[in-house]
């Protein structure tokens, strides 16, 4: 019956369907491949390209700033995960606890970092990191502790400083995932827990975490890709220094892009993005596949 | 008694993630009334000692705010309309005509979620050179309509399968086509999921960074978040001001936040359902 609905209407369907269509197309399936295809190339955007083979990917990996780039990061993605899944489970467990009061109150202020600005984030932390006036190293002073520290200006320092805003503006967003998640769990299954007499413990460990599984995975591919793809904050609170002690894959892309006006090499290294996300979210889905038969 | 002291742990932990949510945010409101030598050295926590609300005159004067919100703002409702409508009607052909090409079409457009920014910046960058597109708004809100369809595709397909069939066929059966069918039965009951859209496409639209500091190099057709970032490194020396700017910029997003924080919830939690 609602066959012919459709049948009959099938110009209607192709002007409803295609502006969408033809829009992805252009702006995000045909550039996806040119990507690719450009990242065989050397070229500079005017100029007709030269075919190159593999140099880009060779220039790539021989750079200077790769190992540097590819280990930040890692860690990078790491923290993202370790911070934003590991406290967004905590809070999305207690906050969904019948017991706690002012929860929406909590989950509210959480989630207020996520709709700032991250021009307004990295300035407001690269001042709270300020070697001289920053709040915390003011703080330290207040309290007593003469311990001031260069937060961005140090190897190691600068790489978490930064990697610590980013995870500490997005908590919430996770955190808001999970919430939704657990609070999908039904509730039969705490009621039977509870009339067993199991602690809090018990029942995130036996029931909240494995039923919630599925939706920590996807902040779990969340976190590690959006690691890997990171910009806007390493941009604006060291733009890769001091030195490249905080380089990582997007900068280097951004530096051939618009610094070197190598669109052949800047391609090779996106492509490579390209390849760890989709790869790493091939992997966990592949991983934890047998956990889902086992609680579906 | 191991109870309440379970409880009290609880709590502190909790009022201790707020602080560190909230803190950096109200010392940056306190500073933006502030002058150097209060934040440095004589007050760098407490409450101005004068209200010093010229700084927000000073930033209003030497910051192009306005320009920059009026093109923050542009950008951000002719991507909010463009999304609406073409993933609206988009979503509703993949919804009902379920046969091998839509949902092909469905699935590639579902996966675009996943791919980094980085993967089409380049050939963006050159189409928009080559049309021409580079000394208009254009070139960031045609991206970004066609990155927000995935999550509208997502969001509004299963609204669309919950709604039951019978009213279309009805409606067909009286003569109508199917124009007059989407835009008079079917688009009234989509209220929801669209007012979730808005919101979830105005914040991220408003704050939009990567792309829009590689396409718009013109002050003038600059949006906030790259605004800003001039204002602060011409004004690195003069915290208050800069914090004036910063509280400004923010300040309609927080809006937004007052009024639909649980339409906010529940768009953001859309996003994980995926999968």
């Amino acid at each position: 019956m609602n066959a012919t609905l459709f049948r009959k209407n099938k110009g209607w369907l192709i002007l409803f369907a295609a502006p969408a269509a033809v829009l992805f197309g252009i702006v995000i399936v045909i550039p996806l491949f040119q990507t690719f295809y450009y990242s065989f190339f050397e070229w500079n955007g005017i100029r007709t390209e030269a075919f190159r083979g593999l140099d880009n990917y060779r220039k790539m990996f021989t750079s200077r700033e790769i190992n540097t780039s590819l280990i930040n990061s890692i860690v990078y993605a790491v923290f993202l995960v370790v911070y934003q899944v590991g406290l967004g489970t905590a809070f999305a467990f207690i906050l969904t606890q019948a017991r706690v009061k002012g929860r929406l109150i909590f989950r509210n202020l959480y989630f207020i970092p996520v709709l700032l600005s991250v021009s307004v984030v990295a300035q407001l932390w690269i001042w709270i990191y300020n070697g001289e006036y920053g709040l915390i190293n003011q703080l330290m002073k207040a309290l007593g502790i003469n311990w001031s520290q260069n937060w961005l200006n140090q190897k190691w320092t600068s790489l978490l400083a930064v990697a610590f805003v980013e995870a500490w503006k997005g908590m919430g967003y996770i955190m808001l995932i999970i919430y939704a998640g657990v609070r999908n769990i039904p509730e039969v299954y705490n009621e039977a827990a509870a009339i067993d007499g199991a602690s809090a413990l018990q029942k995130f460990r036996h029931i909240t975490l494995p039923l919630a599984a599925p939706t920590i995975r996807v902040t779990v591919v969340m976190c590690l890709t959006n690691g890997f793809r990171a910009f806007d904050t390493t941009y604006l609170m060291t733009g890769g220094g001091p030195g490249i002690f905080t380089y990582n894959l997007t900068i280097m892309m951004y530096e051939a892009m618009m610094r070197k006006v190598d669109y052949g090499y800047g391609s090779a290294i996106a492509a490579f993005i390209v390849v760890i996300c989709v790869g790493l979210m091939y992997a966990i889905n592949r991983a934890t596949q047998r956990y889902d038969r086992i609680y579906e | 008694m191991g109870k309440k002291f379970g409880k009290i742990i609880l709590y502190t932990i909790l009022v201790a993630y707020a602080v560190l949510s909230l803190y950096p945010l109200i010392w940056m409101f306190l500073y933006s009334f502030k002058d150097n030598n209060e934040i440095f050295i004589t007050n760098p926590f407490g409450l101005p000692r004068v209200w010093r609300f010229e700084n927000y005159t000073d930033a209003l004067t030497q910051f192009d705010v306005l320009i920059y919100f009026r093109n923050s703002m542009l950008v951000a409702v002719a991507t909010i309309l463009l999304v609406e409508l073409f993933s609206l009607l988009f979503c509703y052909v993949v919804a009902r005509v379920q046969n091998r090409l839509t949902r092909g079409l469905h699935f590639l457009v579902s996966s675009g979620m996943f791919i980094p920014i980085q993967a089409v910046m380049i050939p963006l960058v050159i189409i928009v050179r080559r049309f021409g597109f580079t000394n208009s708004l254009w070139s960031v809100i045609v991206p970004y309509t066609a990155l927000g369809l995935p999550f509208a595709c997502m969001l509004f397909y299963g609204f669309y399968l919950g709604i039951p069939i019978d009213l279309e066929e009805s409606a067909f059966m009286d003569g109508a086509n199917l124009g007059t069918i989407y835009f008079r039965i079917i688009l009234p009951q989509m209220k929801s999921p669209v007012v979730v859209l808005v919101i979830y496409q105005f914040m991220s639209c408003w704050n939009e960074f990567n792309l829009a500091l590689i396409m718009l190099t013109k002050n003038r057709l600059k949006t906030l978040p790259l605004g800003l970032v001039n204002f602060w490194t011409a004004y690195q020396a003069q915290w208050g001001q800069v914090g004036a700017a910063m509280i400004m910029s923010s300040i309609p997003v927080m809006i937004v936040y007052l009024f639909f924080s649980n339409q906010i919830a529940d768009a953001m939690s859309v996003s994980g359902m995926k999968n």
